[in-house]
């Protein structure tokens, strides 16, 4: 059997929009994988908490078809009490977003974006409210680490254009975070310690 | 990042069920997402648990159509997790009529791969 690991695929989708020679059929797998998004996100995060449908079934006092039913349906099948038990039941909160329709990808990149912003500003109020100094250290410490996790995470993306992009990538900055020196009266400790090509 | 990864084996047999039992093909793809999604959230292959999932010995993994609406014929997509590389092969597909032939030929397909590629499927 010839195997070509030359062919990779990120999805299903992916792979099926690749490999088919009848782009209705592809379509077709696509919209089923899109009516089920939420039930497989449950079902792949009950997987990952080690949970069977009985241990689900059991915290929710319902029937284990109960939960299989609820895995295999459609997303618009789902009961909003349904989904906010189930994920209690595998130690998980909601959290419901709603955007306006037709977002770009840039859009929710920045949608996102506030949002760190706005639980960062919360944050930094909690501190200040707080009144204790030893509390608003170690949320200069937190910002700290964020501002540098924050960076590598649009760096590794921006690593992803690098060899299909014919313009010169962005010279990288690499940034010290020294914990123990941290001055909370400075506006921040990242230090630029040199650009690498 | 868990790779797709089909054998050509696969691609022949899908192109043949998508034209005979597209409703079952599709059944089997939807559970394959499914899998894929557990994957992705870091879960150990062997670790995901599910009424559409089969072990067949060697580490590798049957995923029926089970979950469909409606009764679909029995239709098994033959997949190898290595948690190594994080490739998930995607060996073969059949029927209930070459379910032995297809796991022999997963078998085979699961011993030929270089054995950094391969799982410790024992653990």
């Amino acid at each position: 059997m010839n195997n070509d690991q030359s062919k990779r695929f990120k999805s299903v989708s992916e792979m099926t929009q690749e490999l088919s020679d009848d782009q209705a059929f592809a379509d077709k797998v696509d919209d089923r994988l899109a009516a089920r998004q939420i039930v497989r996100t449950l079902f792949a995060k009950r997987s990952a908490k080690g949970m069977s449908q009985k241990d689900v079934a059991t915290k929710l006092e319902c029937t284990q078809s109960r939960i299989s039913k609820l895995e295999k349906g459609d997303d618009k099948d789902l009961r909003l009490g349904d989904l906010v038990a189930y994920a209690d039941a595998i130690g998980l909160d909601l959290n419901l977003v709603l955007t306006k329709q037709g977002m770009t990808l840039a859009d929710q990149v920045k949608y996102h974006a506030f949002c760190i912003k706005a639980l960062l500003d919360k944050l930094a109020q909690l501190a200040v409210e707080s009144g204790d100094p030893s509390i608003a250290k170690g949320v200069h410490h937190f910002f700290g680490e964020a501002k540098y996790n924050l960076g590598l995470i649009v760096q590794g993306s921006a690593g992803i254009l690098l060899p299909a992009s014919t313009e010169k990538p962005a010279p990288r900055v690499r940034y010290r975070v020294e914990v123990k020196e941290i001055d909370i009266d400075a506006p921040s400790d990242l230090t630029p310690c040199g650009e690498h090509p | 990042m868990w790779k797709l990864v089909p054998t050509d084996l696969f691609e022949r047999r899908k192109k043949a069920y998508q034209k005979k039992q597209p409703a079952a093909l599709i059944a089997v793809l939807e559970n394959l997402a499914d899998y894929v999604a557990a994957l992705g959230e870091g879960t150990k292959p062997l670790q995901i648990k599910a009424g559409f999932i089969h072990s067949e010995g060697l580490g590798v993994l049957a995923i029926d159509q089970k979950g469909a609406v409606r009764k679909l014929a029995q239709t098994r997509l033959y997949i190898y997790p290595d948690a190594v590389s994080e490739c998930l092969y995607l060996i073969t597909l059949g029927d209930k009529s070459s379910q032995k032939e297809d796991i022999k030929t997963s078998h085979v397909f699961v011993n030929g791969l270089p054995k950094g590629d391969k799982s410790d499927h024992e653990q």
